[in-house]
């Protein structure tokens, strides 16, 4: 009789199912106020490398969507949340002011919105990001302050609906001891040095990886992607 | 010579990606109680990925689950009298057995000052025989059938909970009257069947089909069985069989190729528990 390591024909075998997989939404919220103008190129080569990394990992690419809103004196939605692959890289505006309170605000619709839509189709996903980059002094009519409590409180409401992670960045000139006291003492935010966009967009990449290689009700998560933002050299807690 | 139909069966757990890296226990468990003349009992528990002890949950109530289901078919008679029992008696039994499994857990629990609530786990029990099949569970996972061995159904609705992913354990307070049906799903399969598989959320991406959008973008859980997936291990089950492997050796392929036999489950975060069993005939 022919042992069975000769038969490679009977080893289990079998095509699975094209199955879409439990989303993790990442709302970047970029500041693109004047004074962000030189450091553009980098962020864009940052969003760049960042979407290739994703692209590359078949679980990453198949969980994380990614959703891009812009403030100015103007808040636009520069990327509607989509998986990597269908993501494009937009070309950003410039403006003097730094609206971060309407931003912020239209990142949390953007974000709800979504969050609705998994689970009005029964979606399983994984408690959404967002992540705040900027480098200025907010400025505008309405108060930071109030639109960031509204997110803290989510961050610690025991309603899945509402939960959410935000984590804040600050480059050359951030007002950091602000981003301090809108961001959860959970996530601190961080100073990335010499405005390294390409340090941030790998601690990005390497943490939506962290999440989407984890199971949605993992509730180490949030700690290991502040330890991860703690862990990078380029980034520093600066208040 | 007489031929008594019996089942040859491939189960395993393994260990997910996600749990791997952070050093965690596989959270899973099966049990598997083979009771001769076609008839057996395969139990697949899930330990809730939150708790910490959820791992000693799973696999407290899928062992202690296979010995007491086998005691029932034993205590009502239904291997006796080649009879399987109908829709309602069965769902009585189903419940009340499950219960006694949760006391059971819960002394568990006491014994070893052990929270009660971080044992929590979902379970599938399939009791086998020769006449159908008799399903029930708590919880999610998925678990099919093959009647014809062409064509394959489920056999279960994973219990999605309010919030998408979600889902109950048999540690949650589900036991009243007016609820328990909500939660526990118990059916009867008459007729014979040709082969069947339970399994725990982390192999569902590969063997069934669940969420796909529609046409109109609209996503649903199809909640089908992957026949592209089940076949082909069907048949490498019965050939491995007729050659001559033991059940360690199956079982010891059915580890290898749950650890990646294919992208999807080579890609799968979570922990991994499969039990494929297809019927056979010996003489006797």
């Amino acid at each position: 009789m022919q042992s069975y390591k000769e038969e490679p024909w009977q080893d289990f075998s079998g095509e699975s199912a094209k199955n879409l997989h439990a989303k993790c939404l990442w709302v970047l919220v970029i500041d693109t106020s004047i004074s962000m103008e030189p450091h553009m190129q980098e962020l864009v080569e940052g969003l760049r490398a960042f979407k290739a990394d994703v692209e590359n990992d078949p679980v990453a690419s198949e969980r994380i969507e990614v959703a891009i809103v812009e403030f100015h004196e103007k808040v636009k939605v520069r990327c509607a949340p989509k998986l990597i692959d269908d993501m494009t890289i937009p070309e950003f505006s410039t403006g003097a002011y730094t609206f971060m309170a309407q931003g912020l605000e239209r990142a949390m619709q953007v974000l709800d919105t979504r969050v609705e839509w998994y689970r009005g189709s029964a979606q399983p996903y994984y408690v959404p990001f967002v992540v705040l980059i900027t480098d200025g002094e907010p400025n505008g009519p309405k108060d930071v302050h109030k639109v960031a409590m509204g997110i803290k409180k989510r961050m610690n409401s025991s309603k899945r609906s509402e939960q959410v992670m935000f984590m804040a960045f600050g480059v050359d000139g951030a007002n950091m001891e602000l981003l301090e006291e809108i961001s959860d003492p959970m996530f601190p935010p961080m100073y990335v040095r010499n405005a390294n966009f390409s340090s941030l967009f790998q601690w990005l990449s390497m943490s939506t990886k962290i999440v989407s290689h984890s199971t949605p009700d993992d509730l180490s998560l949030p700690q290991m992607i502040a330890e991860s933002a703690t862990d990078q050299e380029d980034f520093q807690r600066n208040v | 010579m007489n031929f008594q139909p019996d089942w040859i069966v491939a189960s395993s757990s393994i260990l997910g990606n996600s749990h791997a890296a952070v050093n965690k226990p596989c959270q899973d468990a099966y049990w598997h109680l083979n009771m001769g003349h076609g008839w057996g009992v395969a139990v697949v528990s899930d330990g809730a990925g939150s708790y910490a002890y959820s791992h000693y949950g799973s696999r407290f109530t899928a062992r202690d689950a296979a010995h007491h289901f086998r005691n029932e078919v034993y205590k009502q008679g239904w291997m006796k009298n080649a009879s399987l029992p109908e829709e309602k008696e069965w769902k009585v039994c189903a419940q009340k057995t499950l219960f006694a499994v949760r006391g059971r857990l819960e002394g568990f629990a006491q014994q070893h000052e052990l929270s009660f609530a971080h044992l929590g786990c979902t379970i599938i029990v399939v009791i086998y025989s020769p006449l159908g099949l008799l399903v029930t569970h708590i919880g999610d996972g998925r678990a099919g059938y093959s009647a014809d061995g062409k064509q394959w159904e489920p056999m279960m609705i994973p219990y999605q909970g309010e919030s998408p992913g979600s889902t109950v354990f048999i540690t949650l307070d589900i036991w009243e009257l007016s609820v328990c049906d909500r939660f526990i799903e118990s059916r009867v399969i008459k007729g014979p069947v040709q082969a069947f598989c339970l399994l725990s959320d982390g192999c569902e991406d590969a063997a069934f089909e669940c969420w796909r959008a529609d046409k109109d973008g609209l996503v649903k859980d199809n909640n089908t069985p992957q026949p592209l997936f089940l076949d082909p291990n069907v048949e490498a089950l019965r050939k491995m069989h007729a050659e001559g492997l033991t059940p360690d050796q199956i079982n010891a392929r059915w580890t290898q190729f749950l650890e990646g036999g294919n992208s999807v489950l080579k890609n799968e975060p979570d922990d991994k528990t499969m039990i494929l069993s297809t019927k056979t005939f010996r003489d006797v």
